[in-house]
């Protein structure tokens, strides 16, 4: 019986492993993947998008006749002069309200919270009795969290020539990054991994019936690989 | 050509197939290797475990579908602590296509969202705000201005918990599951530095290092990717959870040792390649 | 309008944006707090029908595509299908409910979730090829950021506290310390970085923002 719930997994199973087909090859199926899923993203981002407007303000504009509303969407169609050559000035005045306003609200909410924040947890009070494997307020992880991101400020003093102390307190803080940015590569490793385990789990899925294709996908791959090397067999 | 020369010329395809195998092996076969606890994950639990019956926690989805394999489980594991607490969860999320995750979390949580009895008195889905840190300080603002409707279409002052909820001064804990921007340090500058609520995180692995710096003053805790989840489902245990990560897990471990693996072939014949070359 | 308006107003229109923006942050004044909440919630919606850009540019591109019979034009029309069919399914058929639709939630967690994930998840792959080809130790500082990587690898999974327990304290401690001084240093920078060309925006110095011919 063919229901929308052994349908939905094998559509969802069928793409997964056109857009994986991609390591064969750059292949049509790859490529058509590919177009459906922008479609599909940009169509989303419509769709909620309008949900937002509907209910905060062309509901209470139609429903109880708040006027008010109209004026954010006369500004958000603003935008569509976008396309206009003659008045493409206009779709800057959006853009400047939007822009304007997350730039004033980023800035003021970054000197505390990235700034002075950053600096007095640096300087923090130390506890020694913190563990010392896990705690910044352990006292010689404290000072070494300080030393380190001294250090990092001073790697990225440009405006005088690095020698001397300036010159040791840049090493430190190369260093410094060096060990984080190591730390980065690590967690993004093991980021991409979880990415493919997530899409193995669900192919593999005993219970589930993705795992039905594959067998289907490695036949088909190789049929293609056979004519491809016949074709270069016949060619030679 | 020597071993080393033949080794690094080698079809990148076969390298895929590598991955494709040691990721697979562990999912169909589990090796069952112990998940140790790191201190975010701890902190993170110990956080959740100071929510009392009626407080109002903020879970926010901040996540895109491309992160949902570390996210979900993440989602999940963390609204299934806070229905155990009591708390009363509002959900929302500032990414357009995690949205639905807040949905689909409730359903699998709960087994259903909307229809369930106790939706509107102990839980909501507010649903997508847009304009990112702009959106933040509106919702800190005025909530019910900034989502008059839920995800549902219903109003939002006619759901019985959210009378309780008008301004950023009403979350007793804000938790954010981000894998991007807008995420943690926004939250951290419009909500919890602002009304100094209870903040905590749930990120995706590649963000963990660069939120890190938060922790402990302005978050509590956090989750670090699939590490993250998987630790806290065991510690979740006790409140009959039924954690599905252990396999995934292991796949996690032998894709890592693989990237050594890889790694420390490819730096060798570098310097076999570079030792021979000096002689 | 003059060329001299046209040019100046999106300028003063991003400086009053800001200052508003800013003033609401430091001036606690209930009256002037609650026009900027209600402020806030204007230009939600304004930012809300910036996808509309996106929409029409896809049309128009794909559509010419698909026209003038380019190569790979079916992919054109999958694209397209995909985009119209999606959005009347949320929109027009969803009665009222946009995405919260079964028919919607279905097709979503059916087709969209999975090219998304699918398509990230191409970089696992990518990451071990990388690792196999080009990361090496050609300097000190590279030998200083593999081992670290190797470190936390092995710390974060199972498999290194089951080799030697010592891997997981290790990893935290990495993460405590020297991650958290790289990591604070550099947002410390970003921070001022962000700040001076916050201001640069606001006082209409810097104009990329708006678009060709700013």
């Amino acid at each position: 019986m063919i229901t929308p719930e052994i349908v939905g997994p094998l559509i969802a199973a069928a793409f997964t492993l056109m857009i994986y087909s991609f390591f064969y090859r750059e292949n049509k199926a790859y490529r058509f993947a590919e177009h459906v899923f922008i479609g599909l993203a940009v169509a989303h981002g419509t769709v909620i998008s309008s949900k937002y407007v509907w209910d905060v303000a062309l509901s209470p504009l139609v429903t109880k006749g708040e006027a008010f509303w109209i004026l954010p969407i006369l500004v958000g169609l603003l935008y569509t002069f976008f396309f206009s050559k003659k008045y493409f000035w206009i779709y800057r005045i959006p853009i400047s309200i939007v822009v304007g306003t997350g730039v004033g609200i980023g800035m003021a909410g970054l000197v505390r919270s990235q700034f002075i924040d950053q600096i007095v947890q640096t300087i923090a009070p130390v506890n020694p009795k913190a563990d010392i494997w896990s705690s910044g307020s352990h006292p010689i992880n404290a000072l070494l969290i300080a030393v380190g991101t001294l250090g990092t400020l001073f790697f990225f003093i440009f405006t005088r020539e690095q020698k001397g102390l300036l010159l040791y307190a840049s090493q430190i803080g190369r260093w410094t990054m060096m060990i984080a940015f190591g730390a980065a590569f690590g967690f993004t490793v093991m980021a991409r991994m979880s990415l493919l385990i997530g899409r193995m789990q669900f192919l593999l899925d005993p219970k589930g019936i993705a795992w039905y294709l594959i067998p289907v996908a490695l036949v088909v791959l190789a049929v293609v690989a056979f004519a491809e090397r016949s074709k270069g067999t016949k060619k030679s | 050509m020597s071993f080393f020369d033949k080794l690094e010329k080698v079809d990148p395809r076969l390298i895929y197939l590598l991955v494709f195998f040691i990721v697979s092996l562990p999912l169909i076969r589990p090796l069952g290797l112990p998940i140790s606890m790191s201190p975010m994950t701890v902190a993170f639990y110990d956080a959740v475990e100071k929510v009392k019956a009626g407080d109002v926690v903020v879970v926010s989805i901040d996540y895109s579908p491309a992160s949902s394999p570390e996210q979900y489980p993440q989602t999940k594991a963390v609204i299934h602590h806070l229905v155990t607490k009591g708390a009363r969860i509002v959900g929302l999320g500032f990414w357009a296509d995690g949205t639905p995750f807040i949905d689909s979390a409730f359903k699998d949580v709960l087994g259903k969202s909307k229809d369930h009895p106790k939706y509107g008195t102990d839980f909501v889905n507010l649903g997508w705000i847009p304009n990112g840190e702009v959106g933040m300080k509106a919702l800190g603002g005025d909530v019910h201005g900034t989502c008059p409707k839920d995800y549902y279409g219903t109003s939002t002052p006619t759901l019985p918990m959210m009378k309780d909820v008008k301004t950023g001064k009403d979350f007793k804990m804000l938790i954010t599951l981000s894998s991007g921007t807008p995420g943690v340090p926004e939250w951290i500058r419009q909500i919890q530095a602002q009304y100094g609520v209870t903040f905590l995180y749930g990120v995706t692995a590649v963000s963990a290092p660069g939120v890190r710096i938060y922790f402990p003053a302005q978050a509590a805790g956090g989750l670090e990717g699939l590490a993250g989840a998987a630790e806290y489902e065991v510690l979740l245990i006790k409140y009959g959870y039924t954690g599905t990560l252990a396999p995934p897990m292991d796949s996690q471990s032998l894709s890592h040792m693989l990237v050594i693996v890889f790694i420390v072939l490819g730096n060798v014949g570098y310097a076999l390649k570079k030792y021979g070359k000096a002689k | 309008m003059s060329s001299t308006i046209r040019r100046s107003l999106p300028l003063v229109i991003t400086f009053i944006a800001g200052l508003l923006a800013i003033g609401d942050y430091y001036f606690k004044v209930k009256d002037f707090n609650d026009f900027i909440t209600q402020w806030m919630k204007f230009v939600n919606i304004a930012a809300a029908f910036a996808v509309i850009i996106g929409y029409v540019t896809l049309t128009r591109i794909h559509a010419r595509r698909l026209s003038q019979r380019r190569e790979g034009w079916y992919n054109s029309v999958a694209l397209l299908v995909g985009m119209y069919a999606f959005y009347l399914l949320g929109v027009v058929f969803s009665e009222g409910k946009f995405t919260a639709h079964p028919a919607y939630t279905y097709w979503f967690n059916n087709l969209y979730v999975p090219l998304d994930a699918t398509i990230f998840s191409m970089l696992a792959f990518y990451i071990a090829s990388a690792a196999y080809r080009a990361f090496r130790m050609r300097t000190v500082e590279a030998t200083i950021l593999l081992v670290s990587a190797v470190l936390v690898m092995l710390g974060r999974a199972p498999v290194g506290p089951a080799i030697w327990p010592t891997f997981g304290p290790l990893t935290s401690w990495i993460m405590a310390v020297p991650n958290s001084a790289g990591m604070r240093g550099i947002t410390i920078g970003i921070a001022l970085g962000v700040m001076s060309m916050g201001l640069r925006v606001l006082l209409g110095r810097e104009r990329g923002y708006l678009g060709p011919g700013a």
